[in-house]
């Protein structure tokens, strides 16, 4: 992972607490970041456009406009990671913030070690994905281009459905996807009727690429959010 | 027609008789006519030298004209008889002896009967029809009054206080009205003029029930004394109206009281659906409000949580010296309280949100297992000094439920057993369904709850009075609340074994949310 941050990526801070945004800029600052803090939604966008950051950490709860109109805003003309801070319960803006362009949430009260870990995933996400065919997470291998899935050495049949949900999964790596999203691109329509295929098909994925497809440990569930690819090294 | 209008006449409180009926008794009616006929009989007998037999018929004719304008039907035959009676036997030849040796004469007498009895006719219908005139009028201006008093925002009470002194004016009845669509339950509206016997009481349930206003069934089982009309509208069931009466109510008045029932149940109705929409007026305001308090509360709340549990790890990594085992330690309490409290305001939440009715459960097809292993996940670090043991029946099926919300119950009660139970013991966690329930079980190995306490530990802010600390006191109060909000029930008992054990039922026939309704 450390290769990752050869140059110095920059961090941009939204939220009105100080005390988050202090805490934040000293562990961040020590694994190597560069931080830009905004109090406000209104100066977040600003500084956002001043300073250019790699990443954006975006609290939804903001005192003067809502963190999803920040989100929307930013997203017309910047195609900057966002990671959205929120909290528990609030699955609804979860999945809204992820279908209007944040690339992942984290739960309050979050410890900072998430933190880092969540901004490294989308971090990985600037460098272009498109140009790297394989994709290796624990004993699992995948190679895009020849299609081809591996457990360990050995090759792993999987049927078109299984293999258009794992591809999704590889290209969108250690991200969140939404049962929406996986609805819509792999069975072509976000259907709530359509959601027994997802869950039998998420089975089907952990049955054959889980070491113990009862504690899965690559397919995360998110719980009334989506799954998430956990990227093992 | 005419035999009906004067049987109507009879029913007919004074009051409501319309006007030009007020005619004098039966027996009165037949006096006069007979005195009338005499005295015509005298003074054609003086004048009948003078003016001749055919003048005198004539005079008999428009007496009989005449009388038809003020009597009934039979004392106008009764004077005609009389009057062909008297006309051949003392005028028309031979004089007094009841023989006809004309035809003529034959025919003049016919002739006073045909004409009694048409102009009877032709005067009774006149009079019928001014009746019906005075009927719809009378009609018309009752409604017309009624729907006056319905009209307009006064409150219900106020209304219907108004309509019940009218309706006793109307039909000279004593009122008793019900509100509800179940008579038996409730107490008859303030305003009613009557207490309700008991066979008034069925009377009125089964008009509600049924629906129907039978003028039949309420005339029989109450001989004629009470009527019972339902108050309902094409959609809804408003409650029951109920008549005491001294009498017989006519066609036009019980199409009348038909109209009254009508109008009244639609002004009810109207009133409901304006109480209703203020309701949801109301309703949508303080959701506003209860969403925008939860939203703060748990934002306000949990930042300081955050900066406390942030701080706290970070003092591990950024401390330059390492920490001595006591500041350790210390430091180990703040996080321990740290999660305590943000655990407390969690379920605080949690609670809020269910008691509010605003969190509704989102109904999509789950896979149990992944379920069961996210809330054992979810629990790893809370059971870390117990076993646990996950039993998952080998073919389960998806289930319909919300995922979050069930996931959350079994969390708190996986929770829970780790709160209550000594280190180093088993817990267990199983799936499984029967034809009806997916079944989902928490048991432990610990003390159990006490025999007392069992119905209770479900209660909000309800602790055994052996818990241990470390508890809500609102853990399991929540997994009854998520499993309800979805249609299901939890128990809790002891283990034969020892142990408590709580098992939460779910429907298996839950319907699964329409498109539209669910986020994903």
């Amino acid at each position: 992972m450390t290769e990752a941050v050869v140059k110095k990526a920059s961090v941009l801070l939204v939220d009105d607490e100080v005390q988050i945004r202090r805490l934040l800029r000293v562990f961040l600052e020590r694994n190597g970041f560069e931080v830009f803090e905004a109090a406000t939604g209104e100066d977040g966008i600003g500084e956002a456009a001043r300073c250019n950051p790699d990443l954006v950490l975006l609290d939804l709860g903001l005192p003067d406009m809502e963190g999803m109109t920040v989100l929307k805003r930013l997203r017309e003309w910047s195609r900057v990671p966002v990671l959205v801070l929120s909290v528990r319960g609030q699955e609804d803006d979860k999945i809204t913030a992820l279908n209007s362009g944040a690339d992942d949430y984290i739960t309050k009260p979050f410890s900072t070690g998430e933190v880092l870990a969540r901004l490294r995933v989308a971090q990985r996400h600037i460098q272009p994905v498109e140009n790297k065919t394989t994709f290796r997470s624990g004993q699992l291998s995948v190679d895009l281009a020849t299609r081809t899935v591996k457990l360990g050495e050995r090759t792993i049949k999987l049927t078109a459905t299984e293999y258009a949900l794992l591809r999704l999964f590889v290209t969108h790596a250690g991200k969140v996807l939404t049962h929406g999203h996986l609805l819509r691109e792999v069975w072509g329509g976000k259907d709530a009727s359509k959601m027994g295929y997802l869950r039998v098909y998420m089975a089907f994925l952990r049955e054959k690429l889980e070491a113990n497809p009862a504690e899965p440990e690559l397919f995360i569930t998110e719980p009334g959010v989506g799954y998430r690819l956990i990227v093992q090294e | 027609m005419p035999e009906l209008a004067s049987v109507e006449r009879e029913q007919i409180p004074n009051s409501l008789r319309p006007f030009g009926s007020e005619k004098k008794s039966e027996g009165r009616q037949y006096l006069i006519a007979t005195g009338v006929i005499i005295v015509v009989a005298s003074i054609n007998f003086c004048l009948s030298s003078f003016i001749g037999i055919h003048a005198a018929a004539l005079i008999f004719l428009v007496a009989i004209v005449v009388l038809a304008l003020f009597v009934g039907r039979g004392p106008t035959l009764l004077a005609a008889t009389l009057s062909a009676i008297i006309l051949d036997y003392f005028f028309l030849p031979p004089v007094f002896e009841f023989r006809l040796t004309h035809a003529t004469d034959a025919l003049l007498l016919a002739a006073y009967f045909v004409v009694a009895f048409v102009l009877w006719q032709l005067i009774d219908r006149t009079q019928a029809q001014e009746r019906a005139k005075r009927q719809v009028e009378a009609r018309a201006k009752a409604l017309h009054l009624l729907i006056h008093g319905l009209a307009g925002t006064a409150p219900v009470d106020e209304i219907l206080e108004k309509i019940i002194q009218q309706m006793r004016d109307t039909f000279k009845a004593e009122i008793a009205v019900i509100l509800s669509p179940d008579p038996l339950s409730h107490e008859c509206h303030a305003a009613s003029t009557f207490p309700l016997s008991e066979s008034d009481q069925r009377n009125a349930t089964w008009t509600a029930r049924h629906g129907c206003s039978s003028v039949s069934f309420s005339d029989d089982a109450a001989q004629f004394r009470s009527l019972f009309l339902p108050l309902k509208t094409s959609n809804a069931r408003l409650g029951v109206i109920g008549l005491r009466l001294k009498h017989v109510l006519t066609r036009h008045q019980r199409s009348l009281l038909d109209a009254f029932a009508k109008q009244i149940a639609l002004a009810l109705d109207r009133h409901n659906l304006q109480e209703q929409s203020e309701k949801a007026k109301w309703l949508a305001e303080s959701e506003r409000l209860s969403k925008t308090m939860l939203n703060s509360i748990s934002h306000e709340i949990r930042t300081p949580i955050s900066v406390i549990k942030n701080a706290t790890s970070n003092l591990f990594d950024v401390s330059d010296a390492p920490l001595t085992a006591s500041q350790q330690q210390i430091v180990a309490e703040i996080q321990q309280a740290n999660e305590r409290l943000d655990r407390l305001v969690g379920k605080a939440l949690d609670m809020t949100r269910l008691e509010s009715g605003r969190v509704k459960p989102k109904i999509t097809p789950c896979d149990v297992t992944d379920l069961v292993h996210v809330a054992v996940k979810e629990t790893r670090k809370e059971l870390a000094r117990h076993k646990v043991a996950v039993e998952l029946a080998p073919t389960l099926p998806l289930v319909n439920m919300d995922f979050v919300m069930t996931e959350q119950a079994l969390t708190n009660l996986l929770s829970n057993a780790a709160i209550h139970t000594p280190a180093d013991t088993n817990v267990s966690v199983s799936a499984r369904v029967d034809d009806r329930s997916l079944i989902l079980e928490v048991a432990d190995s610990g003390p159990g709850i006490p025999r007392d306490s069992l119905p209770l530990v479900f209660e909000k802010f309800y602790r055994c009075a052996n818990a241990p600390t470390g508890g809500t006191g609102l853990g399991l109060s929540l997994v009854k609340g998520f499993i309800e909000a979805q249609g299901g029930h939890v128990v809790a008992a002891n283990r034969r074994e020892g142990g408590a054990i709580f098992t939460i039922y779910l429907p298996l026939d839950n319907k699964a949310d329409a498109d539209e309704e669910v986020k994903l």
